[in-house]
């Protein structure tokens, strides 16, 4: 899977070049691309903020469409509160128009109805693109860079999250800010679920404190962060445009809360 | 409305080939497999294990023996008799990423981690299916040397993009920490009378001669 960071890239270094002089915030936008190899399903995020309402129709360019309705880039949007997921195709305006028996369709998302969908995926969330077609796509997402505190509400069972900002770092690193739930015994930790596209495959690793770390995998000098079953530290730092799953075990909720300045 | 229900049924049929395998997610938390003392349970960085699968809420075949083995103060038991039953009524080793029946190094705290945490599809599990599950560890050879085993646990493997067996582990399925081990029995107070009596009758007879 490629991703193209260089336009983020380009306008963050700029942004921190122009501002050595001085401290302040300035809107940063940029865009990355996400490829999804053909016949394969990519686990992406959300990480630039199109127009406040980030509808899954309007923030994604570049997708695959197919009158027929065979090999449309599909997406996957996971539904908190049924634990469950909800599939739509893409299609241009014109192959809606012809598959639906439409006129003046839009390009973006469609159920099996024809219903035009505009679900939101804001900045923080994560979905599944899916790409049935013979051929890799490449998504493109175009946005403002969030700054200042973005907080990301994970509530008990499975959260699909992205990291706010558009960088690859370890998100229980300082610049991402993740804290989750830790348990000295290992029993009721957060845990994180990274997709695999390459081998189409989930990797699963617990969040500890590192007292808690050192407690359960009887070791000493560990640091906050993820670990895996023999207590391997994980850097957890999926690439940019890629979600992830949080499995907050316990009751309750919690807010990952992320501040992020370009200065 | 639809133009070609044809065309969403293929779509339909892709979705479902992609969602066919079976996969699985194989871990056990730190402290999970110790072997035997009859005081303190030891971890020991020397024991293999590999993973059993079976028929859903089925009895693992060694409950006769003992439901699961405990980390310390076992009764004693036979692991020839163990290593007979662990293949029975319809259990089968789970294949691992090789293709290969699963075996992994136990870790020195006592967890397991296998193809770094990373679900994988077992070619002998089907996706969907509820199997009854339990793991064993053991020193030397598969089938031969001291065996001992966590008690059975319910355990679904997953489909596409699905979490394997809804994303809960193993150990929150009911994977116990167990004991590889036998220890030797405490001879009963009566066997110690007789073994005292059968001493006297030796030092008798030396005796006599």
């Amino acid at each position: 899977m490629k991703k193209t960071l260089l336009a983020v890239a380009a306008a963050l270094a700029a942004s921190v070049i122009s501002s050595q002089a001085q401290v302040y915030s300035q809107n940063v936008v940029g865009y990355y691309n996400v490829t999804v190899p053909a016949g394969k399903f990519v686990l992406v995020g959300n990480q630039l903020n199109l127009d406040n309402t980030n509808s899954i129709s309007s923030i994604f360019t570049g997708l695959f469409s197919d009158a027929n309705a065979v090999t449309n880039t599909t997406i996957w949007l996971w539904n908190y509160g049924s634990q469950q997921y909800s599939s739509y195709q893409y299609f241009t305006g014109a192959d809606a128009d012809n598959n639906f028996l439409l006129s003046g369709a839009q390009n973006g998302f469609y159920d099996n109805s024809g219903d035009y969908i505009t679900s939101p995926l804001g900045v923080g969330a994560g979905a599944f693109l899916q790409n049935p077609a013979l051929v890799p796509v490449t998504a493109t997402v175009v946005g403002t860079v969030a700054q200042g505190t973005n907080n990301i509400v994970l509530g008990h069972a499975f959260s699909l999250v992205a990291s706010p900002i558009p960088v690859s770092t370890n998100i229980a690193s300082a610049l991402e800010g993740f804290v989750g739930t830790s348990d000295p015994n290992g029993v009721n930790n957060d845990v994180a679920w990274v997709w695999n596209a390459g081998v189409q495959q989930y990797s699963s690793y617990q969040f500890f404190t590192g007292s808690d770390a050192d407690n359960n995998f009887l070791a000493s000098g560990d640091v906050n962060g993820f670990y895996d079953n023999s207590g391997d530290y994980i850097n957890l730092a999926p690439l940019v445009g890629n979600g992830f799953f949080i499995q907050h075990v316990v009751a309750g909720s919690e807010t990952w809360t992320n501040t992020f300045t370009v200065q | 409305m639809k133009k070609t229900l044809l065309a969403i049924a293929a779509v339909a049929m892709v979705a479902v080939s992609s969602f066919a395998q079976g996969n699985i997610l194989i871990g056990d938390n730190s402290r999970g497999i110790w072997n035997i003392t009859s005081g303190t349970p030891l971890l020991n960085s020397g024991l293999t294990w590999a993973l059993i699968a079976g028929p859903a809420s089925t009895a693992i075949p060694v409950a006769g023996i003992m439901a699961s083995v405990p980390t310390n103060n076992a009764a004693a038991y036979s692991s020839a008799t163990a290593w007979t039953d662990i293949t029975q009524n319809g259990f089968f080793v789970v294949d691992g990423t090789n293709g290969l029946a699963t075996a992994g190094a136990v870790s020195a705290n006592g967890s397991i981690s296998y193809n770094n945490s990373t679900a994988f599809q077992a070619s002998n599990l089907t996706g969907g299916t509820q199997y009854t599950m339990y793991l064993i560890a053991y020193t030397g050879a598969f089938g031969s040397g001291t065996v001992g085993w966590s008690a059975g646990f319910q355990y679904t493997p997953g489909t596409g993009i699905n979490t394997p067996n809804g994303g809960n582990s193993m150990n929150a399925s009911g994977l116990t920490p167990f004991g590889v081990g036998t220890v030797a029995a405490t001879p009963e107070p009566t066997t110690i009378a007789l073994a005292g009596l059968g001493g006297l009758a030796l030092l008798g007879l030396r005796r006599k001669k």
